[in-house]
């Protein structure tokens, strides 16, 4: 089984989300305080937050849809490719969370 | 833009306040600050003022009348940044896997304004989603200003029946009560009774 870390993941994870139809926008899905030390240190780290603990993995992705467009339509293809990043055989959790349905510009 | 520091002020936790997202919108968001474009509350209080401003400049190019009024605007985006601190997550969909996936309260907030935005002669004031319980549908209330002269009734049942159709577009979510309160009048002359 090849294994591959968290921090190697989440850039991955972002590229993957990034590509889905329907994603309109992607946001920090990071916690805060990893949010603020990297504002602090001026380093712009990945969106998705992956968190490794106890054998598994919790896969966390926020993302802006279309108001015009169903958002969980969207939000299952998101987790769909969020688990396709990975290429090892952890098992983890992905929860997508709609921040934003966002309205076309009139 | 220096950023705040500890204080109630702060948006979504990107140490940036209201007045400081403003700023930076006036400034064209140049130059780009990551933990503003990257924070999705940020991302939804911007939007909120770049509709604010539209409609502010519609009506004095429709209608010849003064722009808005400051203090209106304020307590408008004093309300919709209190929607977005709201931070509830309510379930989009049922899946299995240990996959979920869920639809922010301050989204559906960001919605149901959108959906007053669309609607001719009607102001978005107050408004608040309840949820009862686990899986129960959303009962929505809402407070709205209308344009003298328009009539309320055509205006409430407009805002009612986009505010049903916009959410349960969305998966699974589903909506119970819709009470739209006519709190104000605005005259053409832009100013608020």
């Amino acid at each position: 089984m090849t294994t591959i870390s968290a921090a190697e993941l989440a850039p991955r994870i972002d590229l993957a989300v990034t590509a889905v139809e329907g994603v309109r926008e992607c946001y920090s899905a990071r916690p805060v305080m990893a949010r603020a030390v990297e504002h602090l240190t001026d380093v712009e780290g990945s969106l998705a937050d992956v968190d490794d603990a106890a054998g598994t993995r919790a896969v966390t992705v926020c993302i802006g849809v279309s108001s015009e467009d169903d958002a969980a339509v969207v939000a299952a293809a998101v987790a769909t490719a969020a688990r396709g990043a990975g290429e090892d055989d952890i098992p983890s959790s992905v929860r997508v969370r709609v921040a934003r349905l966002i309205a076309p510009r009139s | 833009m220096t950023p705040v520091s500890e204080n109630n002020d702060d948006i979504g936790g990107s140490g940036y306040s209201l007045e400081d997202l403003s700023a930076y919108l006036d400034r064209g968001r140049i130059p780009r600050i990551p933990a503003v474009e990257r924070n999705a509350e940020c991302q939804a209080i911007l939007a909120s003022m770049e509709r604010m401003g539209r409609l502010s400049r519609e009506i004095v190019e429709e209608q010849a009348t003064e722009p808005l009024s400051e203090s209106w605007y304020d307590s408008i985006m004093r309300e919709v940044m209190r929607e977005f601190r709201a931070g509830r997550d309510i379930p989009l969909a049922r899946a299995d896997d240990g996959t979920e996936l869920v639809v922010t309260e301050g989204a559906l907030y960001e919605l149901i304004r959108a959906v007053g935005d669309g609607i001719d002669g009607l102001l978005v004031g107050r408004v608040r989603l309840d949820q009862p319980e686990p899986d129960a549908p959303l009962d929505v209330r809402v407070s709205v200003s209308v344009r003298f002269g328009r009539a309320m009734n055509i205006a409430v049942d407009e805002m009612r029946n986009g505010i049903r159709a916009a959410i349960e577009r969305h998966g699974d979510l589903r909506v119970g009560r819709v009470d739209v309160t006519v709190g104000d009048v605005h005259l053409d002359e832009g100013e608020h009774s």
